[in-house]
């Protein structure tokens, strides 16, 4: 089975994380493997260094998963406890569901939202393009012909 | 044969101020729709420009032709023929000639400064100045009259009236109106006026006439011509009933209050008459009324005694002010224009207005003032774009009373909204927007907007309050995902 290792920088929270630096193994899963919750062993080799990933997939398993914490057996062999991204794993599935959701503000919504607001106010002052112009003038009503 | 006009047939045709055309189409050598060539059966016409006229030699030769030549074998030499043109016994501005199939080499044309026609009426400085009393524009055959301008027999008259003024139908007098020509004349031996009335439009704003010869009571032409055209137009005023509205000066006014009181006497006793009464206000108003609707001076009348104090008349008792539009923009362009958001609308003389944020934000304001000239009551227009009408209206009392009388309003000056409104420095309206600033309106994790959707497009800080969630996963892994989409996710 191939094991890939990735170093992720993003939060747990995240979906679409990015993925780098891979690493590909060749592995045998023992016949105990959990599959949400892996302990996977894996041989050091010259210019490898374990400790450099915290992330890794089993594409035939379709899933992602953490690398919580890293053993080290002996001098060669490193065992790694490992918990399923179930955000990462079933994203496509996560993504394609209908949900009902708190999101930020974009331009267009005009929803009766509550933000909250400083006791400060804000003074914006636009001008009209007319005005009364020129002196006082006095005008005169009468009745006459 | 064929004549091929060329630039040497156009000079002379220009040296002897005269135009050509050829069966009634103008000759163009600029590949236009005019005629290049004169053929067999043409008919050539020849029209002297203004000022020139075509003649002959003193015992009658032509001296307007076409010249040719042939070859004369008997002779040995070239000998010249002609096609002579004949000029119109009616007309010497024009002459004419039919071409026919010989082979014509040039032109020449003989032309000569002819007599300028006498106008039967000539334009006067006088005729200018009757004019331009009431602004009135006088047209002739459609173009704009001058001092000195000419009219002839026949020719077409349109008088305008200026702005704020009418021409009238003269009372008493029969088919008479307002605009005419008018002259003097003698039939034998008696002494006559004449008049050349003008028609008017039905809204008197235009007079119209053709000029004619004029003629006598029976119908026959008579010797005499125009002497002067005479322009009388009332000023147009949408003043109701009999009452005036006067632009004032203080000096008009102070004269005005001297000339109100008339005194009367019989040699022993001595009446003084207030005309006073017949003041129904005067108010002072903010600003320059707007010079269209000032009209001439005209003696002001207090009923039908003349004070001969003279001023300006308004055409209008109820004045119009157009305070202008304010643009107000939404700049977020969502909810946060209109969040915890006051509007106020400052104007001139009166007190603050409060808006609704939904009619001023995004939108345009208009402001206009109806200004009451009898009482100085204003009534204040605001319309908004956001539904095209009026939104808001008030009223006012902007015009400062002038006291004219100790009767006037029971002894008191009384401007009871000046003194709630008053000066109060503005002379622009303007709206006040005030709002909360919004806390972290765009912060990442705010948040504030309730939406339901698939959640494909989203991004950013989402928190998931319900989902209908289509996954393979396992139960517990189903669970997990809700509780974390629940606690909030970043979709990058």
């Amino acid at each position: 089975m191939i094991l890939k290792m990735y170093k992720v920088n993003d939060g747990d929270n995240v979906i679409n994380k990015s993925l780098i630096d891979p690493a590909i193994f060749e592995i045998v899963l023992k016949n105990d493997f959990n599959i949400v919750n892996p302990t996977l062993l894996i041989s050091n080799f010259a210019g490898f260094d374990v400790r450099k990933f915290n992330y890794c997939t089993l594409e035939e398993l379709d899933r992602c998963y953490f690398i919580d914490g890293i053993t080290m057996m002996n001098g060669s062999v490193f065992r790694l406890e490992c918990s399923c991204d179930v955000l990462e794993s079933f994203k496509v599935g996560i993504l394609g569901s209908t949900a009902r959701f708190m999101r930020n503000i974009r331009t267009g919504d005009y929803f009766n939202a509550q933000i909250s607001t400083s006791i400060n106010k804000t003074v914006s002052v636009y001008e009209s393009d007319k005005s009364f112009t020129g002196l006082p003038t006095m005008v005169l009503t009468t009745i006459g012909v | 044969m064929t004549l091929w006009i060329d630039q040497d047939l156009l000079d002379v045709l220009s040296t002897a101020h005269v135009t050509m055309t050829v069966d009634d189409v103008a000759i163009d050598l600029t590949l236009g729709d005019g005629k290049t060539n004169i053929l067999d059966g043409e008919v050539v016409v020849l029209t002297a420009d203004t000022g020139y006229e075509f003649y002959t030699g003193a015992t009658g030769e032509v001296l307007t032709f076409f010249e040719g030549s042939d070859w004369d074998p008997d002779a040995m030499d070239y000998v010249s023929f002609y096609l002579n043109f004949t000029i119109d016994t009616e007309d010497v501005t024009k002459t004419s000639v039919t071409f026919d199939d010989r082979s014509y080499e040039s032109l020449t044309v003989a032309t000569q400064e002819g007599a300028v026609a006498t106008p039967d009426y000539v334009i006067t400085a006088t005729d200018m100045q009757e004019l331009f009393g009431s602004g009135s524009v006088l047209e002739i055959n459609d173009v704009v009259a001058e001092v000195g301008s000419n009219i002839f027999i026949g020719d077409s008259l349109v008088l305008s009236a200026g702005v704020g003024y009418e021409f009238y139908l003269q009372p008493g007098v029969s088919e008479q109106t307002s605009v005419y020509f008018h002259y003097r004349g003698g039939i034998e031996d008696m002494y006559v006026e004449f008049y050349g009335i003008f028609t008017l439009s039905e809204d008197k704003k235009t007079a119209s006439f053709t000029f004619a010869d004029p003629t006598d009571f029976n119908g026959d032409p008579v010797a005499y011509k125009w002497q002067e055209i005479i322009v009388l137009a009332n000023q147009t005023t949408e003043v109701v009933g009999s009452n005036k509205v006067f632009v004032i000066s203080e000096d008009a006014w102070d004269s005005l209050n001297v000339a109100r009181f008339k005194t009367e006497g019989d040699g022993e006793t001595t009446v003084v008459y207030d005309y006073g009464k017949f003041i129904l206000n005067l108010m002072e108003l903010p600003f320059s009324i707007p010079e269209d609707l000032i009209l001439n001076s005209e003696n002001i009348y207090l009923a039908s005694y003349d004070t001969g104090v003279e001023s300006p008349v308004l055409s209008v008792d109820l004045i119009r002010v157009d305070l202008g539009s304010i643009n107000v923009p939404a700049p977020h362009g969502n909810l946060l224009d209109f969040t915890d958001v006051t509007c106020v609308l400052r104007l001139p003389r009166v007190a603050g207005v409060v808006l609704d944020a939904d009619y001023v934000v995004g939108e345009r304001v208009d402001v206009e003032y109806l200004i009451d000239c009898y009482t100085g009551l204003t009534t204040i227009n605001i319309s908004s774009t956001k539904t095209g009408s009026n939104i808001h209206t008030l009223q006012a009392d902007i015009g400062v009373k002038v006291p004219y009388s100790s009767e006037y309003n029971g002894g008191t000056v009384n401007n009871p909204d000046i003194s709630i409104g008053g000066d109060n420095g503005i002379v622009r309206p303007f709206i006040e927007i005030l709002q909360n600033d919004p806390m972290l309106p765009n912060g990442f994790f705010t948040g504030p907007v309730l939406d339901e959707s698939v959640l494909e497009g989203e991004t950013g800080f989402i928190k998931v309050e319900e989902i209908d969630l289509i996954s393979d996963a396992t139960y517990v892994e189903k669970s997990k995902i809700v509780g974390l989409l629940q606690g909030g996710v970043i979709i990058r």
